[in-house]
């Protein structure tokens, strides 16, 4: 089965460029872990190239967690 | 060489914008341009016999103030649809005097981070008594920790030693005292870091009237305190050069004296005009994106495309790619360095 949240976290790494052992708390908010805006903007960008759907504006502004884009993921993918 | 331009961004965009791209392709021989723009503000400005322009055709502008997450929406805009000529490999660097958070915001979505960089940083331009020196962030993030100054002033050294050819250039942190236990928290626990690492000439703390002395190459501070710094001193340069004009032509008697300190004044009055320094990169971006002032003409314009084309020509993101490579290799040995002993 595939491993939407796996992926998701490879794509904040990439994207952000983390270091190595770095970790994304699922339930933390972005703010908690240093992600700002800009950041961001630069991972729901690179999501939705990697799964080729959109994330409205309204859902962005819902997504404040690693576990809030994976539930949007899914929902879009299932909707898709 | 190709340049993109962001011909609707900034205060006298387009006119301005354009009449610089039409001037500075007629003195550069082999430069080609790319103007990103709407078709009325060509129709209006753009010369039907401009050779080695093209045009692409933008359909929105990101205004000054509005938010960056609506670039999302707007990649019809000017500022994102020349990036995208970088990015699609069709220019070789964009210039834009737009707003700067969009400016950065469509680099990083278009061109990525140079590897091993975290934050991006703007570079400022300095004037100083003993000429120009630079200070990162200029207003990139507004929010910083201690890790993310410590990048900037690895990516401000990059800049330095290409630039000026200086091997290692003297860094210093901006603070409310020299000592090192001066400062807010931010303040003190980048100076930790700064005076740890061997990767840097860190020179220590400086306090804000000490900016103008230049004893040093690269000024660190956050982003949100570096934007105040370049904006007070724009204001007390323009407020002091009209009390003085005021004051030595309030009579007859000064106007004489006027006349013979002109020169000298006008020569001041230069290093502190935003157009003789031709925009500058944001650094730590995968590809040569530069900034220009939002009140710039068509001279500032021409500046900044020369400076793209130098920053291409002398291997700009080539030169800080290394150094931001090397630097990470010696914090990775150092580390492991230090968890083995």
């Amino acid at each position: 089965m595939r491993d939407i949240y796996s992926e998701i976290l490879e794509i904040f790494k990439d994207t952000l460029q983390l270091e190595e052992g770095v970790e994304i708390d699922p339930n933390a908010t972005f703010a908690e872990q240093d992600i700002d805006s800009l950041d961001l903007l630069e991972v729901v960008t690179a999501i939705e190239r990697n799964y080729k759907i959109e994330i409205s504006d309204e859902a962005l502004s819902e997504i404040k967690t690693a576990g809030d884009a994976e539930a949007c993921v899914k929902k879009l993918i299932n909707e898709g | 060489m190709r340049i993109a331009i962001d011909a609707m961004g900034g205060d006298h965009a387009p006119e301005e914008i354009i009449k610089g791209a039409v001037n500075i392709v007629k003195a550069i021989p082999d430069l080609e341009l790319i103007l990103a723009g709407s078709e009325e503000a060509f129709s209006a400005y753009l010369p039907r016999d401009s050779e080695r322009i093209t045009t692409v055709i933008s359909h929105s502008v990101m205004a000054m103030d509005e938010s960056v997450e609506n670039l999302r929406r707007k990649k019809d805009s000017s500022i994102y649809m020349a990036t995208e000529q970088v990015a699609e490999g069709n220019a070789e660097a964009i210039v834009s005097c737009g707003s700067t958070a969009a400016q950065m915001a469509a680099a990083l979505l278009l061109l990525g981070r140079i590897k091993g960089v975290k934050r991006p940083a703007i570079v400022l331009p300095f004037p100083t008594l003993k000429g120009s020196k630079v200070m990162l962030d200029g207003g990139a993030n507004a929010d910083s920790n201690a890790a993310n100054l410590m990048d900037f002033a690895l990516l401000g050294n990059a800049y330095a030693r290409f630039i000026t050819g200086n091997d290692s250039p003297e860094v210093v942190l901006l603070s409310n005292g020299g000592e090192a236990h001066k400062g807010n928290s931010l303040v003190r626990e980048t100076h930790a870091l700064l005076a740890a690492t061997p990767l840097l000439n860190f020179k220590g703390n400086i306090e804000g009237r000490d900016i103008m002395a230049g004893d040093y190459d690269v000024l660190v501070t956050d982003g949100f305190t570096g934007n105040v710094v370049m904006k007070v001193t724009e204001g007390v340069a323009s407020g002091l050069f009209h009390l003085i004009k005021e004051e030595i032509t309030a009579t007859t008697g000064r106007k004489i004296g006027a006349a013979l300190v002109k020169p000298g004044l006008k020569n001041i009055a230069k290093k502190f005009d935003y157009s003789n320094y031709g925009g500058m990169p944001l650094l730590g971006i995968n590809g040569i994106s530069i900034v220009c002032h939002g009140c710039s003409k068509a001279a500032a314009v021409e500046s900044a495309v020369r400076a793209a084309v130098d920053y291409v020509e002398q291997g700009f993101i080539e030169a800080v790619s290394a150094d931001i490579a090397a630097y990470r290799h010696t914090e990775k040995i150092l580390k492991e360095e230090s968890a083995d002993a």
